[in-house]
C-alpha cells in the first residue's frame, strides 16, 4: 500500500516567505525602512521609465483598439451627448461671453486667480496605477524637471491631485478621487469651509465638516481653501455640488461633489511648484 | 524528495517573463478597464507558476512577482508579495492533487485564485491599516479581476510553462511505500 505524504520543504519555504514579507510590511508600515523602500521604488521607476516609454509607443495603438472595443457603447452615447451639447453651447455663446467677463471681474475682486503666478511644470500622463485600489497616474516629469512630493497638480478645469512620489524622470500623482485624498475646501458662494475627500469613484467626492446652517445648493462651485498649512494653494476649483442633505440630528451636512476635471481622460497636466507657508 | 533546484537558465527565463508581464501590465492592461477595474497580470503569473511548477516554486515566483508589483504601488511594501506567494502556494497545492489536466483547468483555477488573491490583498491590507481598500467597490474589483484574469490565463500560461519546466505530476508530493 502507498500513502501520499506532503513533504515539509514547501511549507518551510512558504513560512520563510511569509515571515519575510510580514517583516518587510511591518518595517515599511512603521517607517523604519522608509529611506530604503523609497530609494528602491524611485530607482525601479527610473530604471523602468525608458522601457515603459518604448513599450507604450509600440503598444498604444493596440491599447487604443481594445479600449475602443471595451468602451464602444460608452463612446457612441458620449458622441451623441456631445453633439447635443455642442448645439446648445452655440446658442449660449453670446450669453456666456458676458458671464465670463463678469466672472473674471469677480475673480479679480475676490483675489481667486486660479494658480496665479505660481511657477509650474507641464507634464504628460504616461501611465495608470498597477493597482485597482489606488487612483493614481504616472507623469513624464520628475525631480529633474522640478517636480517634488506634495506638489499640487491641476488641469485647465481645476484640481487633479498631488504628487506622492517623484523619481528622477517620472512622478506618481494621487488623484483627488482616491479614498486617501483629502483637501481643505471652501464653498465659493458662501465662503464656508470643509474637507473634500475621495471616495474611490471617478465621479464623486465627499465633503465633510460642512456646518448644518450653511446654505448649499446643487451646482455650487467648491474651491481649495488654502488655509494655513494647507497642501494646496487657495482658489483652485475642485468640484461642483451634486447633492446636499442634512439628516435629522446630524452635526454636519452630507455634501457630494462631482470633480470639475474629467479624471478618466487625463492627458496633459500642470504641476504647481508651490509649498505651503509655514 | 522536494522540488529540484532552479537552473540559471530557468531563473533568467522567469526574470524575462516577469519583465514582459510588467511591460504588458503597465502599457496595455491598465487601459483595458471594465467598470474602472483592470486585469492583474502579475497575479496571473504567480498563480500560473503555482499551477505549472507546484506550491514551492509557485510561492517563490509569487513572492518576487508581488515584490515587483509593490515597487510601483503606494500600499505598504511587501503586501502584494505576501498575498501572491500565499495564493500561488494554495493553487500549486490544489493542482498537485488534480491528476487530469484539461485546457479549461488553467482559466478556471486562475479565476478562483484571483478572487482569493484580491480578497486576501484587501483583508491583509486592512490588518495593516489600509482602510481605503474597502472603499467604493471591492466586490466589483474581485469579480472583474477574476474574470479578466481567467481570460488572460489563456495567452499567458504558455509563457509561464516556457519559463518553468514542469518537473512531473508528483511535483508537490512524494510517494513513500509503507
Amino acid at each position: 500500500m502507498v500513502v501520499y505524504r506532503r513533504p515539509a520543504r514547501p511549507r518551510f519555504i512558504l513560512l520563510l516567505l511569509v515571515l519575510t514579507a510580514a517583516t518587510i510590511i511591518t518595517l515599511d508600515y512603521r517607517g523604519d525602512t522608509s529611506g530604503l523602500v523609497h530609494r528602491a521604488k524611485v530607482d525601479a521607476r527610473d530604471l523602468f521609465a525608458p522601457v515603459q516609454s518604448a513599450s507604450d509607443r509600440v503598444l498604444r495603438p493596440v491599447g487604443n483598439f481594445f479600449e475602443g472595443a471595451v468602451h464602444y457603447g460608452d463612446l457612441r452615447s458620449e458622441n451623441a451627448r456631445l453633439r447635443e451639447e455642442n448645439s446648445q453651447l452655440r446658442g449660449e455663446a453670446l450669453q456666456n461671453a458676458d458671464a465670463a467677463r463678469e466672472n473674471r471681474s469677480l475673480h479679480d475682486q475676490l483675489g481667486i486667480g486660479f494658480a496665479g503666478d505660481i511657477p509650474r511644470v507641464y507634464a504628460r500622463v504616461v501611465g495608470a496605477s498597477l493597482s485597482n485600489f489606488e487612483v493614481t497616474v504616472q507623469i513624464d516629469r520628475g525631480r529633474d524637471g522640478g517636480v517634488d512630493r506634495g506638489m499640487a497638480v491641476v488641469s485647465g478645469a481645476g484640481l487633479v491631485g498631488k504628487v506622492v512620489e517623484a523619481a528622477r524622470t517620472r512622478s506618481t500623482v494621487l488623484l483627488l478621487t482616491d479614498p486617501t485624498f483629502n483637501v481643505g475646501v471652501r464653498l465659493a458662494a458662501t465662503g464656508d469651509v470643509g474637507v473634500a475627500a475621495g471616495t474611490g469613484s471617478p465621479s464623486r467626492l465627499r465633503v465633510d465638516l460642512v456646518d448644518p446652517g450653511t446654505q448649499v445648493n446643487a451646482g455650487d462651485v467648491v474651491v481649495t481653501s488654502g488655509l494655513q498649512q494647507s497642501a494646496f494653494p487657495p482658489g483652485i476649483p475642485v468640484g461642483q455640488v451634486v447633492s446636499a442633505r442634512l439628516r435629522p440630528g446630524a452635526l454636519q451636512q452630507d455634501v457630494e461633489l462631482s470633480p470639475l476635471v474629467d479624471l478618466r481622460r487625463l492627458e496633459f497636466l500642470t504641476v504647481l511648484q508651490w509649498a505651503p507657508h509655514p | 524528495m522536494g522540488t529540484p533546484p532552479l537552473t540559471d537558465v530557468t531563473r533568467l527565463r522567469i526574470a524575462a517573463v516577469l519583465v514582459v508581464v510588467l511591460v504588458l501590465q503597465t502599457s496595455l492592461l491598465v487601459r483595458l478597464r471594465v467598470h474602472d477595474v483592470h486585469p492583474e497580470a502579475l497575479l496571473v503569473l504567480a498563480l500560473g507558476a503555482g499551477l505549472v511548477a507546484g506550491p514551492e516554486r509557485g510561492a517563490v515566483v509569487g513572492f518576487f512577482a508581488g515584490l515587483v508589483a509593490d515597487l510601483f504601488l503606494e500600499t505598504p511594501f511587501g503586501l502584494s508579495a505576501l498575498t501572491y506567494c500565499l495564493v500561488a502556494f494554495a493553487m500549486g497545492s490544489i493542482s498537485s492533487s488534480v491528476m487530469r489536466s484539461t485546457w479549461w483547468m488553467s482559466p478556471l483555477t486562475v479565476l478562483a485564485g484571483s478572487a482569493l488573491g484580491v480578497s486576501l490583498f484587501v483583508l491583509v491590507g486592512l490588518l495593516f491599516g489600509q482602510a481605503q481598500l474597502t472603499h467604493d467597490h471591492p466586490a466589483a474589483v474581485v469579480a472583474v479581476v477574476s474574470l479578466t484574469n481567467a481570460a488572460l490565463a489563456l495567452p499567458l500560461m504558455p509563457l509561464v510553462r516556457w519559463a518553468l519546466a514542469r518537473p512531473g505530476p508528483e511535483h508537490g508530493y512524494t510517494k513513500t511505500p509503507r
